[in-house]
């Protein structure tokens, strides 16, 4: 292709070449990343590098907030913290009942001789930043490898469960939202044990896969199962809010809202639960 | 100088010239650190490609493809997609504008934006289309937006860039 301005008889590869050239090394790096899944620790690496930059742009944030037309009022932030107080009191409430739950739970199991399920550690996580990413519903951690999250592990707020830990970075971790559209969480309809799967719909959530006739009805409250051994039991997932059995089709449509605050929470919970405890080799808890 | 018919502005040193460039970019990439969100999330430019792009057009030897890859890379993993898809888009970019860099040099800075205006939205494209490609659907159309932001980020930039002070570097 022929630029004006370059010399004529270059020995040099002229633009459209050196684009074709590129291009390939794209194309190659989109297969190996997509297909192959072979790049994680180049993503680690350029995750790793750019981490102190990210920090230093957060820290004087309000700053820049404001000049760039952005004012957090102070009465906001003020609301915003007695928000959080309120709901970190909630979650704290939350952690006691489950604690006794739990207990209660482990003697019960141990009265039927079933497989003993250990409680869980937490971690608590900010969200550093949320990717602009049409394909997917991600955050990305403040936390990662260096708190312990691990791939795997699922995500809570004080409201139920928020999604599940896709990639954890030395200083950071990847995750999806019970929202996306790749995402699927086994649970059961509270109400009347059944279970069902619930998949992410954008900005809502769906069952799939479930018979015309079941008994589902809106206002039931969804809740892990547990079988998939990702997600402890009885965590909260989320809300029927519409029932709709078409006639022409032998499945019903079930449309969910997750119950965590999947989009407005700031702070969130990573559980490192027994699964992933046993996968790192960490000694089994009694 | 003739303010009429803008011509290429006068070559700055080049290790000045460097300088300038790198700053910009870090700024650039500094700017799109600031923890977005909402509205200001989906119309965020892309301040890294704009400033790529306004060096391919000012720079009569352009930004090497090698840069514009290495930027791309980073955005990929910082938006937590496929590796690759943003590296060809920004390729695609800078060799747009390098290839039509006298014509743009041409015009008024309003029509020079509404000639960014199509390169953008192409370079927008094909990260959508490689992202649609290598993974699943997009959720939304909206990722178009910023094509429109980003021509006026172009603008100001632009603008910024003809300045007394940007000259006589």
């Amino acid at each position: 292709m022929a630029t004006p301005g370059q010399p004529m008889f270059t020995r040099a590869l002229g633009p459209a070449a050196r684009l074709a050239l590129w291009s390939i090394l794209a194309i190659a790096l989109i297969v190996l990343d997509a297909r192959f899944n072979a790049l994680g620790w180049l993503r680690a690496g350029v995750v790793a590098v750019f981490y102190p930059a990210q920090l230093a742009v957060r820290a004087p944030f309000d700053f820049a907030a404001e000049v760039s037309g952005f004012l957090v009022r102070h009465r906001a932030l003020q609301t915003e913290n007695a928000a959080l107080r309120e709901r970190n009191q909630q979650a704290g409430a939350q952690l006691a009942r489950l604690d006794t739950l739990r207990t209660e739970n482990e003697e019960l199991r141990r009265l039927v001789v079933l497989r003993q399920m250990t409680g869980y550690d937490s971690v608590a996580a900010e969200i550093l930043s949320t990717p602009r990413d049409p394909f997917s519903q991600r955050v990305m951690l403040d936390k990662g490898g260096n708190a312990g999250i691990q791939a795997g592990q699922p995500v809570v707020d004080g409201m139920g469960l928020v999604g599940q830990v896709t990639r954890a970075y030395a200083f950071g971790a990847e995750v999806t939202l019970v929202t996306d559209r790749g995402h699927a969480v086994p649970v059961q309809i509270q109400r009347t044990g059944q279970r069902v799967l619930v998949f992410g719909g954008g900005s809502g959530m769906e069952v799939r896969y479930l018979p015309t006739h079941t008994d589902i009805q809106p206002g039931d409250i969804l809740v892990t199962s547990g079988i998939d051994r990702v997600y402890p039991a009885g965590l909260v997932v989320a809300k029927v809010t519409r029932v709709q059995r078409p006639t022409d089709s032998p499945y019903a449509r079930v449309s969910c809202l997750p119950m965590a605050g999947v989009d407005k929470s700031r702070v969130l919970m990573v559980l490192k639960t027994q699964h992933a405890a046993a996968r790192q080799g960490a000694p089994e808890q009694p | 100088m003739n303010f009429d018919m803008p011509s290429f502005p006068p070559r700055i040193e080049l290790r000045q010239e460097w300088r300038v460039i790198g700053l910009s970019l870090l700024l650039a990439f500094l700017l799109k650190q600031i923890p977005w969100q909402g509205w200001a999330l989906l119309l965020r430019p892309d301040f890294v490609l704009i400033m790529l792009l306004f060096w391919a057009q000012r720079r009569q030897d352009g930004i090497s493809f090698g840069l514009a890859f290495a930027l791309g890379l980073v955005t990929d993993v910082q938006d937590g997609v496929v590796l690759g898809q943003h590296a060809l888009a920004y390729c695609v970019g800078v060799f747009l504008v390098q290839h039509f860099q006298r014509r743009l040099a041409m015009f008024t800075l309003r029509h020079q934006a509404m000639q960014i205006f199509p390169l953008l939205l192409l370079t927008e494209v094909v990260a959508l289309v490689t992202g649609w490609i290598s993974t699943r659907t997009p959720q939304g159309g909206w990722v178009i937006a910023t094509a429109f932001t980003g021509t006026l980020l172009w603008w100001a930039v632009a603008y910024a860039g003809k300045m007394p002070a940007a000259r006589s570097e």
